[in-house]
């Protein structure tokens, strides 16, 4: 036990590891809140400088920006309504409304404090928990992974936009996408139209930026010459009153954050959107209505995100298999420094697993403070002029897609995604349901492919795993209720029940 | 889930073309080389496409009656059409971007880039000319220290 607290109070000890994580959460505060620049890419150019160094620094620099940078996606999400990052999409449905209605400052105060007390429990079922959870979520199937991922979009397609068949319309087109190019399994060539260029498919990061940053650009020239809402940010602490009135949110929303964090795959992006569609069915009084500035609109996915930051090295720790991209690129690190995340990593190097706790939970000391600074700065974004600002938006979303592959014709791509966003902004289409398909898809189709081999291509007997498997079970009649819930069958039903109970 | 959401002009239109370009990718799915069994490279791209396609025949179900219901001659609603989704404003922006990202390569990123952001402050009308001028070089001087410096980005 001893050595347990030695391990974890090994950054709080050294100067030198206090300073890493300290920029490493400021870094990636603005680097999550910068449109274009995502967290998997600087922890990626990251591991590029930093393997020389020891295995410490660099992982205290890299757990400081992924902890930053999940919450960092909220402040372009509130002031902009460009998520920085997609497990911030969830942010935005109320969080850009506040801004609207000039309550960014408060926002931002209580996306932070959200995104603390996530984060912080997180970690404490990062520290607890960590075997419990990963024997769990090593029950899941294959086609578990496909509902999951299959309920993420359904989920978003519901809640954004005006009719579910849009929804599902725009998910269904993201995963499209996603499948555009290389077949991962054999191989072949998908969507690509004889073009070479195209073997490679269309980076998400410029199918994100297209969709989201020049998309929204477009949208807000039509309104150029609206002034733009002052944003209040005097008060940015959130009262007492306010969070004790969300507690039982907020320890849910934990909860969710850190049970889909833990399953291999799923991130902070799932966890936010399933805890938002989870505080709109079960708030039955909300500050306002939801979409248009609820403060349990924002609490929600923000708590989720962080708390699935301690979930998601549940899985990458004890199983080797990572809970998000950002995990994914973690992993890589760690090999390269000669450690092999799995199992036996917990056994062989205890100080690695305590170390990490101690690291994200000095991490989130820093995030509550510099998340807490600097709103002012932030805030004033959205009073420049537009003109102003909607240029430099698109240079930033230009510089940030061509970062990608150092390729102009990601830039195009972007350009296309943008025009395509926009036009289906107009008509009722949301972009969250677009941009969930073309990161769930892969692990859509992997989930989908793997279910199939497993029972043989027998589709009667893929259909049986749905209902065979008690886990898979309760997921599939998750599936179906949700589907339901938004037939006027449903509704119909419910008001007959009502009225017999009257 | 709302129903009463108004016509817009254009949105049938709109409409059918994502039905003809679902059923487009649905025949470009069923393409795909060795469609042997229902995990082989095709047979999601089928799913997904075909969810697609009924979606947007939903969509044109639901909506049926607004569709119906609305009186414009072709032209009169190809021009509410153009008002609504592709105003001036949004078309000659759309162009200086275009322009932008074909000329960016040759010209290299300072002076592309540059001559973007005064010609973007200019066309909104987001500061006077004079400023503008010195805005974008403040702007450019910062993307390009946070891109080349911070985040160690190779600019073009």
């Amino acid at each position: 036990m001893e050595s347990a607290l030695g391990y974890f109070l090994m950054s709080w000890t050294s100067p030198q590891l206090i300073l890493l994580t300290a920029a490493g959460t400021l870094a990636g505060i603005y680097v999550g809140a910068i449109p274009g620049l995502s967290v998997t890419m600087a922890v990626s150019i990251l591991i590029s400088f930093t393997f020389s160094w020891d295995v410490n620094p660099g992982l205290a620099l890299m757990y400081g920006i992924y902890m930053g940078g999940v919450y960092g996606g909220s402040r372009s999400a509130i002031l902009l309504n460009i998520p920085g990052a997609p497990a911030a999409v969830a942010s935005g449905f109320d969080g850009y409304p506040l801004a609207k209605l000039g309550e960014a400052g408060k926002a931002i105060g209580l996306a932070t404090t959200a995104s603390v007390i996530g984060g912080f429990m997180g970690i404490i079922a990062l520290a607890l928990a960590a075997p419990v959870i990963a024997e769990f979520s090593l029950k899941f199937a294959p086609r578990d992974y496909l509902l999951l991922a299959v309920m993420g979009i359904m989920l978003v397609g519901s809640l954004s936009g005006e009719s579910l068949a849009k929804g599902i319309f725009a998910g269904g087109l993201g995963v499209l996408i996603s499948m555009i190019g290389m077949d991962s399994f054999t191989g072949q060539g998908r969507f690509t139209f004889g073009s070479l260029a195209l073997m490679s498919g269309i980076h998400y990061v410029a199918v994100m930026i297209g969709i989201f940053g020049v998309s929204e650009a477009l949208v807000q020239l039509r309104n150029i010459g609206i002034k733009q809402v002052k944003q209040d940010v005097a008060k940015i602490l959130p009262s007492w009153g306010l969070l004790w009135k969300n507690a039982a949110l907020i320890v849910k929303s934990a909860l969710i954050g850190i049970g889909i964090g833990a399953l291999p795959g799923a991130g902070g992006d799932i966890a936010a959107l399933l805890s938002y569609g989870h505080a709109r069915r079960s708030v039955r009084k909300p500050s306002r209505p939801f979409g248009e500035g609820a403060y349990e609109g924002l609490v929600a996915p923000e708590t989720a995100n962080n708390a699935a930051i301690g979930g998601a090295i549940i899985p990458m720790l004890t199983l080797g298999i990572p809970g998000d991209a950002v995990t994914a690129v973690v992993i890589g690190a760690l090999f390269i420094h000669g450690l092999k995340p799995g199992p036996m990593l917990m056994i062989e190097t205890p100080h690695l697993f305590w170390f990490t706790v101690g690291c994200l939970t000095l991490s989130n000391i820093f995030l509550l403070i510099f998340g807490l600074t600097g709103v002012r700065i932030f805030a004033k974004l959205v009073e420049v002029p537009k003109g102003l600002l909607l240029p430099i938006v698109i240079v930033i979303s230009i510089v940030g897609t061509y970062a990608i592959n150092n390729s102009v014709s990601d830039v195009y791509w972007m350009l296309g995604f943008g025009i395509l966003g926009y036009i289906l902004k107009i008509y009722g289409y949301q972009a969250g349901p677009v941009i969930l398909g073309v990161i769930l898809g892969p692990l859509m189709e992997e989930g989908y492919r793997r279910a199939m081999q497993d029972v043989r291509n027998s589709l009667p007997g893929f259909f049986w795993q749905l209902v065979a498997n008690p886990l898979t079970l309760v997921l599939t009649l998750a599936l179906v209720f949700m589907v339901l819930g938004q037939t006027r069958f449903w509704a119909n039903l419910r008001g007959r029940i009502r009225r017999k109970g009257c | 889930m709302s129903t009463d959401i108004p016509y817009r002009p254009g949105e049938r239109f709109l409409t059918w073309f994502l039905l003809a370009l679902s059923l487009f990718f649905l025949y470009e799915s069923f393409r795909i080389p060795n469609l042997t069994s229902y995990s082989s490279a095709g047979a999601f791209p089928i799913f997904v496409s075909s969810v697609l396609a009924l979606s947007a025949v939903r969509i044109l179900w639901r909506n049926r009656r607004s569709f119906s219901s609305c009186r414009l001659g072709l032209k009169e609603e190809l021009a509410q059409t153009r008002n609504l989704a592709l105003p001036n404003v949004v078309v000659i922006y759309l162009l200086i971007l275009a322009a932008y990202i074909a000329v960016a390569g040759p010209l290299g990123f300072f002076i592309s880039t540059y001559v973007f952001l005064a010609g973007s402050v200019l066309f909104l009308k987001g500061a006077s000319p004079v400023r503008a001028l010195l805005l974008a070089a403040a702007i450019l001087g910062g993307v390009y220290v946070l891109f080349q410096y911070i985040f160690k980005v190779i600019l073009w």
